[in-house]
């Protein structure tokens, strides 16, 4: 029956608190590192199967589709999912971690893996949205040309779509805003 | 890791003596950025994972120490960022200190509930001060937590010694 009252009694209550269980073994790391690789590997690749699936439909499209313009916004399309494919592997959204983690203090660290957050949201109308919009929108137009009996309906759907790329946008810079200021309070520490 | 056999067999000793030496602290820690046991225990294994990886370029500009924190605290910041969206808020030493300590010190009767306040306390802190409170619970001095962590001996004195009244507010013997 103890409780602790001063600087050593707390640290002694921290540092003889129950281990969990035995250790680790290195083979063991030594899969874990492999199946860590693996696990990357894999999930770029499910990122490029699913790119590929995407562009082979729109392709599919490109000879298709009744119209010259719906041709050109499925082609569009293929290039606005590439572009974003790119944007995002440019911009390291992988979640392995770095090997030279030692080398960066941790306040250090910190702040960095919080910039590339913020830089993600901040930048999102230029990797994400914009890249889409051009095929989208010409997508939107040719089937509102070629289709003036569904053109009410259409434009709805277009109107909604654009109010959601507005709220994606909005979000991501509130997302942002919210990093930097986490990035100041780190600052203050400097 | 495509390494060749002596830089391996060097990153392997030095990561069995860091696994040997700060084993429990590494348990300690995940415990403290974890309270699920299962994520606790990926977050153990990927902290080793990450300390055996990071041996391949130890030059020892660095002590040990000041290696394997550094790693285990930059592993487990990653996490916490990661997974921040569905964890609930986390608080920094000011909002700490003016909360007040919802405690009922007649119940601190053993050190199995001392722990598990503390615990509890250590885990709704923000990234940095949870670090500094962390290896300040481990018993390090300001120099060596201000090496880790990247900010100055003065600042880590200062953030300790208010580490340490928040501390003592919670765990003062037989205050209501």
């Amino acid at each position: 029956m103890t409780e602790p009252q001063d600087d050593r009694d707390l640290q002694a209550l921290w540092q003889l608190q129950p281990r969990d269980g035995s250790t680790i073994a290195l083979d063991l790391i030594r899969q874990m590192a492999e199946d860590l690789e693996y696990r990357v590997a894999r999930r770029n690749r499910r990122e490029y199967i699913a790119a590929a699936i995407a562009a082979a439909v729109f392709g599919w499209q490109m000879f298709a589709l009744p119209s010259l313009l719906l041709r050109i916004g499925a082609g569009l399309c293929i290039v606005g999912g590439i572009a974003v494919v790119y944007m995002l592997h440019r911009s390291g959204t992988a979640p392995t971690l770095p090997s030279d983690l030692a080398l960066t203090s941790a306040l250090e660290f910190h702040r960095m893996q919080l910039e590339r957050q913020r830089d993600l949201h901040r930048n999102a109308l230029w990797w994400y949205l914009l890249p889409a919009t051009p095929g989208v929108l010409v997508l939107e137009i040719g089937h509102i040309l070629a289709q003036p009996e569904r053109r009410s309906q259409l434009i709805v759907l277009s109107v909604v779509m654009f109010l959601l790329g507005v709220g994606v946008y909005v979000l991501n810079r509130r997302k942002a805003a919210r990093i930097q200021r986490q990035i100041d309070r780190l600052e203050e520490n400097l | 890791m495509g390494l060749p056999p002596d830089t391996g067999s060097r990153q392997d000793g030095l990561y069995a003596e860091a696994a040997a030496t700060f084993g429990p602290a590494l348990q300690r820690l995940a415990r403290a950025y974890e309270p699920d046991a299962d994520r606790r225990l990926d977050l153990l294994q990927e902290i080793h994972v990450a300390l055996w990886r990071s041996f391949a370029s130890f030059d020892g500009a660095c002590s040990l120490r000041t290696w394997v924190y550094r790693v285990a605290h930059n592993v487990a910041v990653s996490q916490v960022i990661r997974r921040k969206s569905k964890a609930h808020t986390l608080v920094g030493l000011d909002e700490l200190e003016a909360m007040p300590a919802a405690v009922d010190h007649e119940q601190m009767l053993d050190d199995r509930r001392a722990l598990d306040r503390m615990m509890a306390l250590v885990q709704q802190l923000d990234p940095l001060d949870r670090q500094l409170t962390l290896l300040y619970l481990e018993g390090l001095d300001a120099a060596s937590i201000g090496e880790i962590i990247g900010i100055s001996a003065g600042n880590v004195a200062t953030k300790v010694h208010r580490v340490k009244k928040v501390l003592a507010e919670r765990f003062r013997r037989g205050t209501p």
